[in-house]
C-alpha cells in the first residue's frame, strides 16, 4: 500500500490507544510490534479481536500470524473490506 | 440490556458505567469499560473487597478482565486471581501453591466440555461402562472439591457442561447411549446432584451458552488461536451472570418488582379506555401482557414481591385486578399498592418504607422512559428494567437483568410473601417530595400550539373522544363541529403537541373557549395523562390568558363538571390560581382575574413550528 487511508489509520491509532492502554500513543503506517512496549503476545490477541470488531472482518489464524506491523494490518482490512464488498455485489 | 435511553451520568463514575455497560456487547468494548473503570479519577462510592480464584484450562487472562469490569459494576473491589496456564488440577492438590496463599474467598472452577474426558468411553461401549465413566467424571470433579475444602474456606462454584457442538448421529444422538451429547447432558445431571450433596453452587454455562446461541459460543478459531476458553464476545454475559450470583450471595439479591400499569400489565390506559378498550387477553398485544404478567407470577410464587406504582386513581387503577377475567394478577398478589398523581420518587421510597426493605432491593418496571429516567437519576439504588417498546420482549427483558439469582429456596421464602402482605400499608401517604424541578428542567420540553387545520382536526377529535381523566367538562365534539367553531370568531380553538428529550408526545392536549366581550370561558379542555404535572397546564393557561388579554377580556372562567372519571382535575382551577365562583346549570365556575394573573413555566420552550404551519393552512 502506497498511500494509506488517513481515516483508517485514525481508526487504528484509536484502537491502539484503548486496547494498549496509552493516549499518547502514535501509530504510523510503519510501525511494528518490536517498537511499541505494551504491543505483547497477550495485546496481540486483544488488538486483533477488536480490529474485527471494529471493521466487521474476520481473520483467520493464518492472517492473525501475520498482523505485526501497522501496514500489514492496514492491508489486510482494505483487502477484506473489498473482498466484502464484492460478494455483496455478486449476491 | 440495550438502554433505549442513556442516561446523563458521565462515565467517569460507577453508576455512569453501569448505565452504559452492556452484557451483550463484545469482548473488546467490555475491555474498553475496565480501561475507564481503572482511570476513574472521581471518588467512588466504598466497595467491598473480594477475591476471586479462577481456575481452568486456556487462556483465562481477559476473561478475568471481564469479571473484574462487572464485579466492580455489582459493588465488589474485586481482585481476581487465575492459575497457571493448564496447571488447575496441580494447584488444586499443592497445599503449597500460589492459589492457596491467594486465599480466595471463591474458588470458580471454570470448566467446559473441552475439559470433559470421556476417552474410557470407546464407539459401542455397553451402557455399564457409560455409566461407569459418567460417574467417574463427576467424582473426579467432587474430588476438586474435597481437596479445596480441606484447606480453604472459600466458597466453591463449578460450571456445568455446555452442549457438544456436533452430532455424530444428528437427531438419533439421543438414543446412543455412548454419544457424546448423550453423555454430557448426564454428566450434568450426577454433578447437580453432588453439588447439592457438597454444597457446592452450580455455575449453569449450559443454559448461558444456549441463551448466547450455541453455534456463536463455539468460536472454535479463538481456541486454536489463542487458547479462549469459548467465543470471547460471550466472556461480558458470563461475567454478568457470575457477578450476580455472586452478588445475591452476600446479600445484593433484589426482593421486589414494582409495576406501572398502563403498557406495562396491559396495553392502553384503563383511566381512559375503560375495562373493555384495555389489550389483555386475545390480540397480539394482549397476550404478551398475559406472558409477561405470567411470569410476574411465578416469580411472586418463589417469593419475589410484586408492587404497583402508577399514576391514577386507586379505584380506576385496581379494577382490572377485580374484574377483568384476564388478569393473571390480583390485588392479593399485590404486596403494596400506589396509585395516585405524585411523583414516582417519592412513591417508590413509600413502598419500600412500607414493605421494610432497602430502596437497593426494588427493581422498577415501567414502560415510560420519563419515569425510567426520573427514577435512575433520583434513586441510583433502585434497579431499572429498560422495557423495549413491544410487549413481546418484556419478559426477556426482565430476565436478563438476573435481579433473583438465589443459592437456596425454602419454606420460608413462600410464607415471606404472605407476611409483606399483610404488613404493607396498602394506603400508605404518598407525599415525599423529590427534586421534581431537575428532572422537569432535564426533560427539555418543547411545546407547539396552533389552529384547527385539516390535518390535525380529526387528532382533534380524536382526542376529546379518547380522553376521560384530564377532561373538565367531557364534551365530545366531533370533526365537523370542531370544524364550524374554527370558523367562528366567538370561538378560540387550539390544539397543543409536546416533545422531551426521549421523543414527540405528539398532539396532547385541545381547548376549545367561547369569547364574550369581558370573559373568556373554557368551555372544553382536554389533556392526554401521559404529560400531567409537567408544567403543560401552566403552558397552555398562559396561551389562553395572553390570546383573551389582548383581546381586551377581563376574566377568564374555567367549567368544571364532575364525571364518575375526571376527579384527578376537579381542583385543577384552583391549583391554577382559579377563585370558585359557585356551581352552576353547565358545572362549576372558577374565575381567574386576567389584571393580577401571574403565570410561569419554566421548563418547556415555546416553538412557533406549528403556528407557522397552521397559519397558512387554516382558513
Amino acid at each position: 500500500m502506497m498511500d494509506m487511508n488517513s481515516d483508517l489509520l485514525e481508526r487504528l491509532q484509536t484502537i491502539f490507544r484503548e486496547i494498549l492502554d496509552n493516549d499518547r500513543l502514535r501509530i504510523t503506517p510503519a510501525t511494528t510490534q518490536a517498537q511499541i512496549l505494551e504491543w505483547d503476545s497477550l495485546a496481540q490477541v486483544a488488538l486483533v479481536m477488536a480490529i474485527e470488531n471494529e471493521f466487521q472482518v474476520s481473520f483467520t489464524a493464518r492472517e492473525a500470524s501475520t498482523l505485526f506491523s501497522v501496514r500489514a494490518i492496514a492491508d489486510l482490512i482494505e483487502a477484506k473490506t473489498i473482498q466484502a464488498q464484492e460478494t455483496a455485489n455478486r449476491g | 440490556m440495550q438502554a433505549t435511553t442513556q442516561p446523563a451520568q458521565s462515565q467517569d463514575s460507577i453508576q455512569g458505567l453501569r448505565a452504559v455497560a452492556d452484557p451483550m456487547a463484545p469482548f473488546p468494548e467490555q475491555l474498553i469499560w475496565l480501561r475507564r473503570l481503572k482511570r476513574m479519577t472521581t471518588k467512588q462510592p466504598p466497595a467491598r473487597p473480594l477475591r476471586v480464584a479462577l481456575m481452568g484450562d486456556g487462556t483465562l487472562h481477559f476473561l478475568a478482565d471481564t469479571l473484574r469490569l462487572w464485579l466492580a459494576l455489582e459493588g465488589f473491589q474485586p481482585d481476581v486471581y487465575t492459575c497457571a496456564y493448564g496447571s488447575f488440577r496441580q494447584e488444586i492438590l499443592d497445599p503449597e501453591s500460589a492459589f492457596y496463599a491467594f486465599h480466595p474467598d471463591i474458588v470458580w472452577l471454570f470448566a467446559t466440555e473441552r475439559d470433559l474426558d470421556l476417552q474410557q468411553v470407546s464407539p459401542g461401549a455397553s451402557s455399564d461402562r457409560c455409566e461407569a465413566a459418567i460417574v467417574g467424571a463427576a467424582d473426579e470433579w467432587r474430588n476438586c472439591w474435597q481437596q479445596i475444602r480441606r484447606r480453604s474456606a472459600a466458597i466453591i462454584l463449578q460450571n456445568n457442561f455446555e452442549s457438544s457442538a456436533v452430532r455424530t448421529f444428528g437427531h438419533y444422538e439421543a438414543a446412543v447411549p455412548w454419544s457424546r451429547s448423550n453423555l454430557v447432558q448426564r454428566v450434568n445431571s450426577e454433578l447437580s446432584n453432588r453439588a447439592a450433596e457438597e454444597g457446592v453452587t452450580l455455575f449453569d454455562l449450559n443454559h448461558i451458552a444456549n441463551t448466547f446461541g450455541l453455534s456463536g459460543w463455539r468460536e472454535d478459531r479463538h481456541w486454536y488461536q489463542s487458547k479462549q476458553p469459548f467465543a470471547p464476545n460471550a466472556f461480558g454475559l458470563v461475567a454478568f451472570n457470575f457477578a450476580r450470583l455472586v452478588g445475591s450471595m452476600k446479600g445484593t439479591m433484589r426482593k421486589c418488582i414494582v409495576l406501572d400499569l398502563d403498557n406495562t400489565l396491559w396495553g392502553g390506559v384503563i383511566g381512559d379506555d375503560g375495562i373493555d378498550g384495555i389489550q389483555l387477553g386475545d390480540g397480539p398485544e394482549g397476550e404478551a401482557f398475559i406472558a409477561f404478567q405470567d411470569y410476574l407470577k411465578s416469580l411472586a410464587q418463589r417469593g419475589i414481591l410484586l408492587a404497583v406504582c402508577s399514576k391514577n386513581d386507586a379505584a380506576t387503577a385496581k379494577e382490572p385486578f377485580i374484574k377483568h377475567p384476564a388478569m393473571r394478577l390480583r390485588l392479593e398478589d399485590i404486596s403494596c399498592f400506589s396509585a395516585n398523581w405524585e411523583n414516582k420518587a417519592g412513591n417508590l421510597r413509600d413502598i419500600a418504607r412500607s414493605l421494610n426493605i432497602g430502596l437497593d432491593s426494588l427493581v422498577f418496571v415501567d414502560d415510560n422512559p420519563a419515569e425510567r429516567e426520573l427514577v435512575r437519576s433520583e434513586l441510583p439504588e433502585v434497579a431499572v428494567v429498560s422495557l423495549p417498546e413491544d410487549p413481546s420482549g418484556y419478559v426477556a427483558a426482565l430476565a436478563a437483568g438476573c435481579y433473583f439469582e438465589t443459592t437456596s429456596f425454602t419454606s420460608e421464602d413462600e410464607a415471606r410473601v404472605r407476611l409483606y402482605n399483610e404488613n404493607s400499608l396498602r394506603e400508605s401517604a404518598m407525599n415525599t417530595a423529590s427534586d421534581l424541578n431537575s428532572f422537569l428542567s432535564g426533560l427539555d420540553m418543547e411545546a407547539t400550539t396552533g389552529l384547527a387545520d385539516s390535518y390535525h382536526l380529526p387528532r382533534m377529535a380524536q382526542l376529546l373522544a379518547k380522553t376521560n381523566q384530564f377532561h373538565l367538562t367531557t364534551t365530545r365534539q366531533t370533526e365537523p363541529e370542531l370544524l364550524a367553531l374554527s370558523n367562528d370568531p366567538k370561538s378560540w380553538l387550539r390544539w397543543f403537541s409536546l416533545r422531551d428529550r426521549f421523543g414527540d408526545h405528539g398532539l396532547i392536549s385541545v381547548a376549545i373557549l367561547r369569547v364574550e366581550s369581558d370573559a373568556w370561558i373554557i368551555d372544553t379542555w382536554a389533556m392526554s395523562c401521559r404529560v400531567f404535572s409537567r408544567g403543560m397546564e401552566e403552558f397552555i393557561l398562559i396561551e389562553m390568558v395572553a390570546a383573551a388579554r389582548e383581546a381586551g377580556a377581563e376574566r377568564l372562567i374555567g367549567l368544571y363538571k364532575q364525571t364518575a372519571k375526571n376527579a384527578v382535575v376537579a381542583d385543577l382551577y384552583g391549583r391554577l390560581g382559579f377563585a370558585f365562583d359557585g356551581e352552576h346549570e353547565e358545572g362549576a365556575h372558577w374565575v381567574l382575574d386576567l389584571s393580577s394573573a401571574k403565570l410561569r413555566t419554566p421548563f418547556i420552550r415555546r416553538t412557533k413550528k406549528g403556528e407557522v404551519m397552521d397559519l397558512a393552512v387554516a382558513r
